[in-house]
């Protein structure tokens, strides 16, 4: 079930390309210089990322999730502090809109980038390591971390969770994207992983 | 001839990824790694490769700034900075530097690319 050194830095490296990719096109968004990267990628259990996410002062958060589904089947979830994703949706539309009316366009403004951040991350899975994926149309949602994380499931369920550090000028946010992935998939994932890591030797 | 390339990357896999597709294509050069900026950097001014192939996203230095301590001491070396996230900003700055960029992730095209450049007349 859990996955070795080195198949976690060929995915650390794979999904740094994808979030690369991400922080190259909101950077043409927001109109200013986008900075991405995955510092961890990790097993751990979603009460492990509750705890993290709670202990930055995030008791309520902002989630963009989609389901992808193909050699794995997973639903991807982007996590955001409440307080902090208002701000970078701020960054994204402008100074012009203030803090308090960003309401209507919040929603729709995550679920853009969300869906910018989410397909490119999967995406440079899918050309890296030869998989194919289809992508649901992305869905926002706000609440409390648990309940975010276990509409369905128990809260010791180990996802695969990547630490997302987000700098944009002086903004900072610090997200989670996890992959919750069912036993099939997390052993279809590890084959890939490993056959990719053949094909390099 | 039989060159030297420097790979700079704090990723191995990256590594395994660059140097595995290079050797494909030119089996005879020499390849080196370096894990950081910082590594880089006393590698080249211990000796000069013919070219480097440079991770801009690293912990402790990043690529940009080992480029610039290693253009301090190298004008003659050319390098590829990989990344997945090219910016206006970055593209500035690169040209300053004198090095090209390489779209990551590094894929045979990538590569090409990269190899195209060190390999032109200057």
């Amino acid at each position: 079930m859990n996955l070795t050194e080195i198949e976690l830095d060929a995915l650390t490296e794979v999904f740094n390309v994808g979030v690369g990719q991400a922080a190259s096109a909101l950077s043409q968004l927001a109109n200013a210089t986008v900075r991405l990267s995955v510092p961890k990628v990790e097993m751990i259990s979603k009460q492990n990322i509750s705890n993290e996410l709670t202990s930055q002062g995030a008791d309520r958060i902002c989630a963009v999730r989609q389901d992808f589904t193909g050699v794995l089947n997973t639903e991807a979830v982007l996590m955001f502090p409440v307080q902090q994703s208002l701000q970078l949706v701020q960054l994204m539309v402008g100074d012009e809109v203030p803090l308090e009316q960003l309401g209507e366009m919040e929603q729709e403004a995550l679920a853009e980038i969300g869906n910018i951040l989410l397909n490119s991350v999967v995406s440079g899975m899918a050309d890296v390591l030869k998989m194919q994926f289809d992508g649901s149309l992305p869905t926002v949602e706000l609440g409390p971390v648990a309940d975010v994380l276990c509409g369905n499931g128990q809260m010791q369920e180990k996802v695969l969770s990547l630490q997302i550090d987000f700098a944009i000028d002086a903004l900072q946010i610090q997200g989670f994207l996890v992959f919750l992935l069912d036993v099939e998939s997390i052993d279809s994932l590890k084959t890939t992983v490993r056959a990719f890591l053949k094909d390099l030797e | 001839m039989a060159h030297t390339l420097l790979i700079v990357d704090d990723s191995k896999v990256s590594r395994m990824m660059i140097r595995s597709k290079v050797s494909q294509l030119q089996p005879d050069w020499q390849i080196v790694e370096a894990g950081t900026g910082d590594e880089a950097v006393a590698m080249v001014r211990a000796s000069a490769p013919d070219f480097i192939t440079m991770d801009v996203n690293m912990p402790g230095i990043n690529g940009f700034e080992a480029v610039e301590q290693i253009r301090a001491f190298n004008t003659s070396t050319k390098i590829a900075m990989l990344t997945a996230n090219i910016q206006e900003s970055s593209r500035a700055k690169a040209s300053d530097l004198n090095v090209t960029f390489v779209q990551k992730p590094a894929t045979d095209l990538a590569i090409r690319q990269a190899l195209d450049y060190f390999l032109a007349v200057a």
